[in-house]
């Protein structure tokens, strides 16, 4: 299949190039990048607006969802009214999600809000979920760029897991940073449990975690444990949690000390965990960021020269050239 | 060795073999804001432990590094030739190449009485010993130097002192409020308390805290209660050597009394202060001939009630080491020149001679090789 647009050199500041009509054979949104970071407030929605308009402007065709199910917010970072239809509609009363994409206003991006109106809504039951999980990993885009929620809900962790570009967000600040690792940690065990389960190794798995996860071994001996009973599923284990390979992003930076952070988190989760992540930037702490949402504009549209602003599409650079060298997946 | 498995210490600072020394400095700065104290990186990320763990490899890594001589003959240990690594095969067992490092285990046959003129040792006594060597290459570090003011504790390089810790031992030896050659170094308050009771009565030198560096004879030797209580050193057991087994001179003031063996050998920096504690008033009765092998030092680190976490934490070497020590694994342990830094720390620890530890520890381990003693 051909792939224009991501093979090619990412203009964001060019006209949008509209995509052909071709792609629409392609039944499959070509990247999923979720945005989390399991602490609220520190600025996941305005990274995920921003990626996706920044991405957009590339000439990508791009579908944000807020996945923030119980705190569904996107359309405002993006300052228009909260569409029609919603998530909820899917897991309720299965309605197709490319019907309930609503245009921002911004050429090549859409938006389906994720608002749970329905008390209930905002926790599907697994069967929900999985019909959710099939339409977003078949939506029509090239990136669909999903907004999680704060914590470490299921639900959210698994929307992270199934994305191909994870993006952690986190401010350089211990709260954050704590909460960060929880979140990741979180994420890691969950996949390795989904391994381990699809590779019929479960059980060698968790006696090699021992009791809990939060005790949790580097995934380089839980495998090591499991290679001694099966090493050929051992080492599809391998392969399936070397592809746990976060992209960073560091928000709200003021210093100098604090622009080090990213590489930090990088190193250090390299030395104990022994998995790659992938540092996508830093974004200045920046007044026209809080001013902007205050405003209920995007940052890139309508503070496009700020700092804040040119840092996050240095990020949705950094995102789209991961992609650019391979084809397919 | 077989070390095939685990890390070298290049790769614990993530850097080629090959790298300058301007590179190795580097890599030490980086790992210090990735890994030390004030790292948001590493907050919450693992336990306590597992970050102890590896800032005490990181310190190891450094010390060992940056320094020329003990880089080549680490890298020589791992098999790996460099340019400057040329020794011969033999010279492991005679460091002579290496001046800053211990004498070998042929060192002249009396270590109880090297030290004996401790007057020449005004610096410089304790090369062998991790962590100690940085000196003024250690420019990573030099951030926490001015914490050297103090007297540093002999204790334990716990996490949060990770970056401050090395400096403040480092400069220990030149600590010139402290001309006393007794007092140079963390491990000091063994001598000072241990010349201290040579003038006294009796009594077990105690006071083995920092606060033994004020030499206080009465006052250490009046103190003889249980470790625990104590700071975080055991009082000293005065683990020495039995009374009349050594010709030792009661008077303090004779300390430099034993001249047999003046000349230490041209790399035997006697790092022990003169009148080492010749009377026997150790709990455990070690004789002067005392062979120490790993079951022996297990039983005096028991006998301070120390576990092995605790005397790694301080002496900064790492468990694993310690406990292949106890166990007398020797193919698991380091090159000699290591090893022997490694058992006189521990040996300082234990306030044991540190000479006569790492002499028989060795010794037996090169009979354990089957080379001649």
């Amino acid at each position: 299949m051909k792939r224009h647009g991501l093979n090619n050199v990412v203009e964001l500041v060019g006209r949008p190039r509209p995509r052909a009509e071709e792609a629409h054979a392609s039944r499959r949104a070509r990247r999923i990048v979720a945005v989390g970071g399991g602490k609220g407030g520190i600025g996941k929605s305005l990274v995920s607006a921003n990626l996706g308009i920044a991405l957009a402007r590339a000439g990508h065709r791009v579908t944000l969802v807020d996945a923030d199910l119980g705190g569904a917010n996107l359309h405002t970072c993006l300052g228009i009214a909260q569409p029609q239809g919603t998530l909820s509609d899917v897991v309720t009363r299965g309605a197709r999600l490319e019907t309930l994409a609503a245009p921002t206003g911004i050429e090549n991006l859409s938006l389906v809000s994720g608002a749970m109106d329905a008390l209930d809504a905002a926790n599907p039951r697994a069967q929900a979920r999985a019909r959710l999980v099939e339409q977003l990993q078949t939506l029509d885009a090239d990136y669909l760029v999903l907004d999680l929620g704060a914590g470490t809900s299921l639900h959210t962790i698994d929307f992270f897991l199934l994305a191909d570009h994870g993006v952690l967000v986190l401010l350089p600040e211990p709260t954050s940073v704590e909460n960060a690792y929880r979140f990741l940690k979180a994420a890691l065990f969950r996949r390795l449990q989904q391994a381990a389960q699809a590779l019929g190794v479960a059980h060698l798995a968790e006696a090699a975690l021992g009791s809990q996860g939060s005790a949790m071994r580097t995934p380089g001996e839980v495998v090591k444990a499991v290679a001694e009973m099966q090493p050929d599923a051992a080492a599809q284990l391998d392969r399936s949690l070397r592809e746990f390979r976060v992209k960073l992003v560091v928000n709200q930076v003021r210093s100098s000390a604090d622009q080090s952070v990213g590489r930090a988190v990088v190193a250090a989760w390299k030395k104990f965990f022994g998995l790659d992540m992938d540092y996508l930037g830093a974004i200045a702490y920046d007044d026209a960021a809080w001013q902007t949402v205050r405003k209920r504009r995007a940052l890139l549209i309508d503070a496009a020269a700020s700092t804040a602003a040119t840092d996050l599409v240095t990020v949705a650079q950094a995102l789209a050239a991961l992609d650019r060298p391979r084809t397919g997946r | 060795m077989t070390a095939t498995e685990e890390p070298t210490l290049y790769d614990v600072l993530e850097v080629d073999p090959g790298s300058s020394v301007d590179e190795l400095r580097a890599a030490v700065e980086r790992a210090r804001e990735t890994y030390g104290p004030e790292s948001l990186a590493v907050y919450a990320l693992v336990d306590e432990v597992q970050l102890g763990e590896l800032r005490a490899k990181l310190d190891e890594a450094a010390s060992v590094l940056l320094d020329p001589a003990r880089r080549a003959t680490y890298d020589r240990s791992i098999g790996r030739l460099g340019p400057s690594t040329l020794w011969t095969e033999d010279e492991e067992e005679d460091p002579a190449p290496l001046p800053p490092v211990e004498p070998g285990p042929h060192a002249p046959e009396t270590p109880l009485e090297l030290e004996a003129s401790g007057d020449e040792e005004g610096e410089e006594p304790r090369q062998e010993a991790f962590a100690l060597e940085l000196d003024d290459r250690s420019g990573p570090f030099a951030r926490a130097t001015p914490e050297s003011e103090e007297p540093p504790a002999p204790a334990p390089l716990l996490s949060e002192d990770w970056a401050a810790a090395v400096p403040a031992e480092q400069q220990t030896p030149r600590a010139s409020t402290q001309p006393e050659p007794a007092v140079e170094t963390p491990a000091a308050p063994v001598e000072t308390a241990g010349r201290g009771a040579a003038g006294e009565t009796s009594g077990v030198p105690g006071e083995a805290e920092p606060a033994g560096r004020n030499e206080d004879p009465a006052a250490a030797s009046s103190d003889a209660e249980s470790p625990s209580e104590r700071g975080r050193l055991p009082p000293s057991l005065g683990l020495r050597v039995k009374p009349g087994a050594v010709p030792a001179s009661p008077a303090p003031e004779h300390e430099p009394s034993p001249e047999p063996a003046v000349a230490p050998g041209p790399a035997e920096r006697a790092p022990e202060p003169p009148a080492r504690p010749r009377e026997g008033r150790s709990r455990l009765d070690i004789p002067a001939d005392a062979e120490f092998n790993g079951e022996l030092l297990r039983r005096v680190r028991e006998s301070y009630g120390l576990s092995l976490q605790q005397v790694a934490e301080r002496t900064r070497i790492t468990r694993i080491h310690l406990e292949n020590v106890e166990a007398d694994r020797y193919d698991h342990l380091p090159a000699t020149v290591y090893l022997r830094g490694i058992l006189v720390n521990l040996a300082r620890e234990l306030r044991l001679d540190p000479a006569r530890v790492s002499k028989t520890y060795l010794l037996a381990a090169q009979r354990a090789h089957g080379r001649a003693p």
